[in-house]
């Protein structure tokens, strides 16, 4: 049970409380533990090396090492921090622009490159790196930029290279998606991994595949965002203090950041403790039903959050004594995930006739 | 800042103010002196984070990267260190997420229980043994941390594997401290009912709730 104090840890609460007492306890054994086997130390030539080639080219992506890869041969998926969204507009004659070979793009403002232009959110960073080609690090970049067949678009990032073949795309966190046109998407070596990704394709970094969704409607006109994407860092914040209201009681407030962060679309990450904000909001305001199907909905679109949010689901039909939805919601718990923290619990409740 | 900027930078070393001034505006040579002294402070961050060396190495470039592009909106409202532990922290959540990442096993040399007594005598041997031990208790700590999200193992790991004050912490993770201490919280709280299931680390958990 969390208790307010042991949050707000006002006066000679921590001395008191037998919880607090216990969690200082543990975590000095936890910190004797860690100080008895420190990280090791990496030389200091190694790390000045680091040092350098951050200054040498803020562009580069870290020098691969050998490592095993499990299992051999498994492609360098991307390890990227961005979400990058791009959007072709009018056609018309190329340009041949001659860029810097390595020139900062600012964050929070339209810059153009070459036959396009770029938008890098407040939080990103990213270098032009030629007349037409774009490196992301982190944050969102979205682009305008004319098809010119002859002078292709590039975005790179540390992990894979997007060029655009025809007019309209996104590429996120997650991979990249056609909204009209067609990309192709290669890994930094210059491999491809998918030749023409059309219309209605997404492709997904994590499976590292191309599948068709459902299909969308199109607009008719595609407009850019005249405002940057929301500050990851600022949404984040704004989370925080959300869950800081529900922890203060202020569920109503707790409710309005939430809804407030999920509308202005931010990354997934933020996205999920967003929707975990809400369906904590509806639990803590006794409205059940809702709880529950938020919950449910958060473990399905977010497996690194779904033993919480089935956990959570479950306390709430087992408080509202609903046997067959527990036992409905722990035979899930444990297909997902049979080495949970509610593993053994569930096989428990399961065996119950 | 009290660091000294390079030959090659105009500016007079004990004008800190110019010195932001002047990273902020991208010139290099001031914010390499501004940067290299923390690099050992950078490295202890991100080493409690993730452990391995080569990734430290790897979020050293790429924190330093991003500092350099993310200067120019470096507000002043903390200080430099607090700042760049701050985009430590980013990039290490996107290297957490990172599919490679996950795939990739890192493999150790251990020792060879048979190659007999240490030859400096038992004493070294048994504090050899205790931190072989340690190493490994401590790795199937990082193992059941791995399945808490980001934000509360950053917040646990930094205050209580790395000792940082809560304020410290809130302030790196640009959170309340409320916020960091429901985050450790939950964080402890999800790893002591990890250890108590576990062998190796059930002692950890002794005495909680």
């Amino acid at each position: 049970v969390t208790s307010l104090g042991c949050i707000l840890g006002r006066g000679d609460h921590a001395a008191r409380c037998p919880r607090c007492r216990a969690a200082a306890a543990q975590d000095a054994r936890v910190r004797a533990l860690a100080d008895a086997a420190p990280p090791p130390a990496i030389s200091t030539r190694a790390r000045d090396a680091a040092f350098a080639r951050a200054f040498a080219d803020p562009a580069i992506a870290p020098a691969r090492r050998m490592t095993w890869l499990v299992p051999a041969g498994v492609a360098l998926a991307a390890a990227v921090a961005v979400a990058v969204l791009v959007v072709a507009m009018r056609g018309g004659g190329g340009t041949t622009a001659t860029a810097p070979a390595s020139r900062p793009i600012a964050a929070g403002a339209t810059t153009a490159v070459g036959h396009g232009k770029v938008a890098l959110s407040a939080d990103g960073v990213g270098w032009q790196t030629g007349p037409t080609e774009v490196y992301l690090l982190t944050g969102r970049l979205e682009v305008e930029v004319d098809p010119a067949p002859r002078a292709p678009f590039r975005v790179r990032t540390n992990d894979f290279v997007v060029d655009v073949l025809g007019t309209v795309f996104a590429v996120g966190a997650d991979g990249v998606e056609v909204t009209r046109g067609a990309v192709r998407v290669s890994r930094p070596d210059g491999e491809v991994i998918v030749e023409r990704l059309g219309p209605g394709e997404r492709w997904d970094v994590h499976v590292q595949t191309a599948v068709a969704p459902e299909p969308v409607e199109e607009p008719d006109e595609i407009v850019m965002d005249p405002e940057p994407a929301g500050s990851p860092r600022d949404l984040e914040k704004e989370i925080a203090g959300g869950k800081a209201k529900l922890l203060e009681g202020d569920i109503e407030r707790a409710r309005r950041v939430a809804t407030a962060v999920l509308a202005a679309k931010p990354r997934r990450a933020v996205r999920a403790d967003a929707e975990q904000l809400l369906a904590d909001c509806d639990m803590n305001d006794g409205n059940d039903d809702r709880a529950v199907e938020r919950y449910r909905a958060l473990a399905d679109r977010y497996p690194d959050r779904g033993q919480y949010a089935l956990g959570a689901a479950i306390r709430i039909e087992h408080r509202r004594k609903r046997v067959a939805a527990v036992r409905e919601l722990y035979r899930v718990y444990l297909e997902r995930y049979p080495d949970g923290v509610l593993a053994d619990k569930a096989r428990a409740e399961l065996r119950k006739k | 800042v009290s660091a000294v900027p390079r030959r090659d930078s105009p500016l007079e070393p004990a004008d800190p103010v110019a010195l932001l001034d002047a990273c902020r505006r991208g010139d290099r040579g001031a914010i390499e002196a501004v940067l290299r002294p923390l690099l050992p402070a950078l490295e202890r961050v991100l080493s409690r984070l993730v452990r391995d060396p080569a990734d430290v190495e790897d979020l050293i470039q790429t924190t330093i990267a991003a500092a350099i592009g993310a200067f120019p909106r470096f507000r002043g409202e903390s200080t430099v260190k607090t700042w760049l532990c701050r985009i430590a922290t980013y990039q290490v959540r996107e290297h957490w997420r990172s599919p490679s990442r996950r795939r990739r096993a890192v493999l150790e040399l251990v020792e060879d229980d048979r190659s007999g007594p240490h030859p400096a005598g038992l004493a070294v041997a048994g504090r050899a043994d205790a931190q072989a031990e340690a190493r490994r208790r401590l790795e199937r700590l990082y193992h059941h941390l791995a399945s808490i999200g980001a934000n509360k193992r950053i917040a646990f790991v930094l205050h209580v594997i790395d000792g940082r004050p809560m304020e410290e912490v809130a302030a790196i993770m640009d959170a309340s401290v409320p916020a960091t201490k429901s985050r450790v919280l939950y964080a402890r709280r999800a790893l002591m009912a990890k250890a108590k299931r576990d062998p190796l680390l059930a002692d950890l958990a002794e005495g909680g709730s």
